[in-house]
């Protein structure tokens, strides 16, 4: 093998989602100078953190060839649930485990009826969403809750060695989740599920508990994402998690997890949502609308998964996909 | 001599409507190469998951090192020391090649839960390199490996069981040449190491490289159990194949009128099909025999337009088309009737009427509305044309047996104006008696003038049925013959390639 | 009658009206105006809108096939035709456009699904997200008020003594009744969910059906949104958010499988009316409406679960 061509292995080998970024960062650098200030990046990692923790999530699911389009509402459920407690005098270590139990329950529920009657996943936790959103606004009348408490200004404010916490929080979840994955059988039989769940029955492992695990885990996440933007808004809105559920799993797809085979991985979910919340800052500080936003991200998620379909397609001709 | 690491005797497994295994007994000793064979159908992948616990039989015991013991499971079967390679191989696609090998039976390390990857890396190689294919990577994700790589990949995971006895079944039929000398050199080095093999397959001139004893197997009954070295080709064809039936493939003598489905030098995308030119003339019965994999399958959807041509050229009464769709091609007078009768030939929720009408629908009704009672009284007279066994037309067509779906197959196209019918292994996995009468139907749609071109795994009935024959061989025609021209033998061992 | 019992039996739509029928009675015990013919009249032409959405999504899902984007393209179709109005647009001509405009995003999902192949809840969720930014661009956070009185006849008039969504929707179920039962085009939409390869071998233009069954879908899309239009007299981004999950669960209700190759229009009108019957008896209990997308989660999940299930159990 010439170098050349280990070279140019390596160009081909780079996920779209970087070259994106990339053009991206430059092309808003040369609208708008201030985009490039180190103020602004900081910014934008301190914005995309919580998105990322729950996009995390939903990439273990996706790589399980799942999908879960619940955890908006699990957002939604999870900071109003925290200031109830709260305000109920409950403390908020208990508060806090109390919560991410009641996320994680949600997630189970989620993998339970998914794998055991073997429904669509959409469908399933889309149903998940009404009801968990639904809950929320039931508990609230449809208000949002306020209270206060010092760790808010901790979670979202405070620095550990400089780094603002809610990034030391998402990289922490990076981190655990990646040791999951790649360093525990757990993380083995994710893609398992994903690649050949024939060869998991052959494995001896059930297929069920696998499945909810999964599911579990991409709750758990969400709860945490739930009670970061908790903190950020002081108070319990039960529509606060609208429209996550969307931008997490568009940010797993563009950064290049499929929904088929188990193909992807968490790194490329860091990308797909620096990628968004660079994408949604610039658009801010140029002075477009955020109406533009939905739409522009919108297609960009169909474009990828087109991109991913067709790729898949050129190889196998003619399969048939379903719902 | 030693006794036998397994011994199974008087097996017998039902299938809904086939008898698959009817008392077959098989024995295995340590560091033997058994050979299984016998045409699709007869049974061989059935006995071999009997044996690894996929499939419980009805009937017969099994023995392991002895003793009697029942195996209901993979685990079980694991626990015996028996474990598989796959023809479709059970690796996770996205997972490196010492994950997949030590698959949920992972190292631990001493943090808990997490996984000694250092270790299975470790262990991964070592068992590699015992197969000398140091080459592969044990970090490497699976998705990048090439096919026999994987199927390394698959002994390699097999190995690390430290089995007493591995079945293979048709493990050659993805390698090249050169890989398949590779492989029987690991092959060997198994049997030295005093496993006990079972091998499927049906390409006879590997037996002698690697066999010891081949076991026959015809129908789903034992045939019988011989020495590799002391049968020659020939005899082994006669077993497989058997004799005294060729009564029932009675060919009313008519005319070949001319030319009907012709293709000139047609090639797929993927090489499985290269350089084929066929002729079937109206009135003909033309087969097309060859291994599963020869690219039988893979023409017939090409001339049907489900599969776009790469090169070459489809004429249809001697007018040549550009092959778009099968739409186009019913258009044109074209039919198939698929291998696959319940992937692809019937929509199994529906009822049998309206899986009859399935392909003439719109021909009955071109302004769109449909009269339900023509329908019924369409398929009324099909079924009664055909001796469907229906209690009625509204039947939900599941319900019915193997042979009667077929015959709903057939019915879908005898409504239609097609008059060249491709049959892809029209009687597999029927009984006896409905393949009897799909043959004397396949000759009476000759005697009208169709043309029929009948792909078939079934030697006998290919032979017996066709007017003139073709062999494929990987993708290509290695043989064309009129009926009667050439013995059976020599048709069977064309069709393996052996020299003849 | 035994017939049309028979037929429903076989459409599996026989368990859905028993529970329609369990459903009516225990809401005339729990509150007795809901017998009351103005309360029957208020069900119906709160049904109506759902159901015509739902109707097309019928013929979606029998295709094994889901549209998750229709009651974006009903707000979007809404948006536009309020502008087109509020500009002096013929009504005659507002739905005319209205209704290609649904088409034509029915279309584009079709495409998606039969021609590039995409998961079909991936693709029209895709559509949904664009459907829905092509709304907010449109109406920059507004809302239209105030349309032409001929106009909102369409959503609050009476014909004789039904209101006129209540027309349009019967009207609708009707042609979707003969489209899929009594024509070529409709057993083949049938075969194509029953067995998608099948289909293809049987020499059914399979993705021609695909995309004409998406592209009716959006049509009917659009009159929905039409019609919602006229009945709020407004349109706004959001208007359409309600229907989102309620169509699938009617579809559903009313014994169409997720898996495709069963089930009919008319099963979708009583999974419509039972959604509605149960809205309506929590308003008349008092029941808070923020409660009401939990009683729907619950009942898409277990019906599906539930179909799905005796699915399996019948194949085994």
């Amino acid at each position: 093998m010439s170098e050349a061509k280990s070279f140019k292995e390596k160009i081909h080998n780079v996920p779209p989602v970087l070259w994106m970024l990339i053009t991206c960062i430059a092309i808003f650098t040369i609208l708008s100078p201030q985009f490039f200030e180190l103020s602004n990046f900081r910014n934008i990692l301190i914005q995309a953190a919580p998105l990322l923790v729950v996009s995390i999530g939903v990439t273990v699911v996706l790589l399980s060839e799942g999908v879960d389009l619940s955890t908006g509402g699990t957002i939604s459920l999870t900071t109003v649930l925290w200031i109830t407690f709260l305000k109920m005098g409950i403390p908020i270590t208990v508060a806090i485990i109390m919560t991410l139990i009641i996320a994680l329950f949600v997630g189970g529920v989620n993998g339970f009826i998914v794998a055991k009657g073997n429904i669509p996943p959409f469908i399933v936790t889309l149903g998940m969403a009404s009801i968990t959103s639904g809950v929320a606004l039931v508990i609230t009348q449809g208000y949002s809750i306020y209270f206060f408490h010092p760790l808010f200004s901790r979670i979202v404010n405070s620095h550990l060695l400089y780094i603002p916490m809610p990034i030391v929080i998402a990289g922490v979840v990076f981190l655990v989740t990646w040791f999951l994955l790649y360093r525990t059988k757990y993380g083995a039989q994710v893609f398992g599920l994903g690649g050949n769940p024939e060869a998991l029955t052959l494995g001896g492992i059930n297929r069920i508990w696998s499945v909810v695990r999964v599911f579990s885990y991409s709750g758990l996440l969400a709860g945490i994402t739930g009670l970061i933007l908790a903190s950020r808004i002081e108070s319990g809105n039960p529509i606060s998690g609208v429209g996550w559920e969307f931008d997490a799993v568009a940010a797993t797809l563009i950064g290049g997890t499929s929904f088929n085979e188990g193909r992807g991985g968490i790194g490329g979910t860091i990308l797909g949502v620096l990628l968004l919340a660079i994408i949604r800052n610039a658009l801010n500080v140029i002075g477009v609308s955020s109406m533009y936003q939905s739409a522009l991200i919108g297609s960009m998620v169909l474009l990828a998964i087109i991109i991913d379909v067709s790729m898949k397609n050129k190889k196998d001709n003619r399969i048939e996909t379903e719902v | 001599m030693q006794n036998p690491i397994l011994s199974a005797q008087g097996i017998s497994k039902r299938f809904p409507g086939v008898q698959a295994l009817d008392k077959v007994d098989f024995d295995l000793y340590p560091g033997e190469v058994h050979i299984i064979v016998g045409e699709n159908g007869a049974g061989k992948s059935t006995l071999s998951k009997c044996i690894l616990g996929a499939y419980l039989p009805e009937e017969g015991e099994i023995y392991i090192e002895g003793k009697k013991v029942s195996i209901k499971s993979s685990k079980d079967a694991l626990g015996f020391g028996i474990t598989a390679v796959y023809q479709e191989f059970n690796l996770i696609p996205y997972l490196s090649v010492a994950q997949n090998i030590y698959f949920n039976r992972e190292f631990m390390s001493k943090i808990p839960g997490m996984v000694d990857m250092k270790k299975m890396h470790e262990e991964a190689k070592k068992i590699l390199s015992s197969l000398n294919v140091d080459y592969i990577d044990t970090k490497t994700k699976v998705k990048h490996l090439g096919v026999a790589e994987k199927q390394m990949v698959e002994i390699a995971k097999a190995l690390s069981f430290k089995p007493k006895i591995i079945i293979f079944d048709e493990p050659t039929a993805p390698l090249s040449e050169r890989e398949i000398e590779a492989f029987f050199k690991q092959i060997h080095k198994l049997k030295a190491a005093g496993i006990a093999i079972v091998y499927v397959s049906h390409r006879m001139h590997e037996f002698d490289q690697i066999g010891d004893r081949i076991t026959v197997l015809r129908d789903g009954k034992y045939i019988g159990t011989v020495r590799v070295d002391s049968i020659s080709d020939d005899e082994l064809v006669k077993m497989m194949v058997g004799r005294d039936v060729s009564q029932v493939y009675k060919r009313t003598e008519n005319e070949h009128t001319g030319e009907a489905l012709r293709t000139e030098n047609i090639c797929d995308k993927k090489g499985k099909v290269r350089n084929v030119n066929i002729t079937v003339n109206k009135g003909e019965i033309v087969g097309l025999a060859g291994l599963v994999g020869a690219g039988r399958t893979e023409l017939a959807r090409l001339i049907y337009g489900v599969d776009d041509i790469y090169k070459g050229n489809v004429y249809i009464k001697g007018e040549k088309v550009s092959v778009k769709s099968p739409e186009q091609m019913v258009k044109l007078g074209l039919g198939l009737l698929p291998e696959d009768r319940k992937g692809l030939g019937l929509a199994l929720k529906m009822s049998v009427a309206w899986n009859i009408v399935s392909v003439s629908l719109r021909d009955m009704f071109p302004k769109l509305f449909i009269n339900s009672q023509k329908i019924s009284d369409a398929a009324e007279e099909n079924i009664k044309e055909l001796r469907i066994m229906t209690p009625s037309p509204h039947r939900i067509i599941k319900f019915l047996s193997g042979g009667n779906q077929q015959k709903v197959v057939i019915a879908k196209w005898l409504n239609t104006d097609s008059d060249i019918l491709i049959f892809d292994e029209p009687t597999r996995g029927i009984d006896v008696g409905a393949k009897m009468e799909i043959y004397t139907l396949m000759d009476k749609l000759a005697a009208e003038g169709k043309a029929i071109l009948m792909i078939s795994s079934e030697l006998q009935e290919v032979i017996g049925l066709s007017d003139r024959l073709y062999i494929l061989h990987e993708g290509k025609i290695v043989s064309e013959s009129k009926r009667g021209e050439l013995s059976e033998e020599e048709i069977g061992l064309r069709m393996l390639t052996v020299e003849a | 009658m035994g017939k049309v019992i028979k037929r429903l039996q076989n459409s599996q739509g026989l368990l859905s009206l028993m529970g329609l029928f369990i459903l009516v009675l225990l809401s005339s015990v729990f509150s007795d105006r809901f017998l009351r013919v103005d309360n029957i009249i208020t069900i119906l032409r709160q049904s109506s809108i759902l159901l015509i959405l739902s109707v097309g999504l019928t013929g979606v899902v029998i295709t094994r096939g889901v549209d998750l984007s229709i009651s974006a393209i009903a707000a979007f179709v809404g948006c536009t035709c309020a502008q087109l109005l509020k500009a002096g647009v013929p009504i005659f001509f507002v739905f005319i456009i209205g209704i290609i405009l649904g088409g034509i995003i029915g279309l584009f999902n079709g495409f998606l699904v039969g021609k590039l192949k995409l998961p079909p809840f991936v693709a029209t969720y895709g559509t949904m997200m664009v459907v829905s930014g092509l709304s907010l661009i449109m109406m920059q956070g507004a809302v239209i008020y105030g349309l032409p009185e001929n106009f909102t006849w369409y959503g609050v008039g009476y014909i004789g003594p039904i209101p006129v969504p209540v027309v349009a929707a019967v009207i609708i179920v009707g042609i979707f009744l003969v489209l899929l039962k009594k024509t070529t085009f409709g057993r083949e939409i049938y075969l194509i969910g029953s067995n998608h390869n099948a289909a293809v071998y049987s020499a059914i233009p399979v993705k021609k059906r695909i995309y004409t069954m998406y592209s009716i879908c959006g049509m009917t899309a659009g009159v929905a949104g039409l019609l919602l239009t006229a009945r709020l007299n407004a349109a706004e981004v959001a208007m359409g958010d309600t229907f989102g999950l309620q169509t699938v669960a009617a579809v559903v209700i009313g014994g169409t499988s997720l898996l495709g190759g069963e089930g009919g229009p008319v099963g979708t009108v009583i999974g419509a009316l039972i959604l509605t019957i149960v809205v309506n008896i929590m308003n008349l209990l008092g029941i808070s409406s923020y409660a009401q997308p939990v009683v729907i989660g619950v009942v898409i999940i277990s019906t599906v679960y539930l179909d799905v299930v005796s699915k399996q159990n019948r194949v085994n």
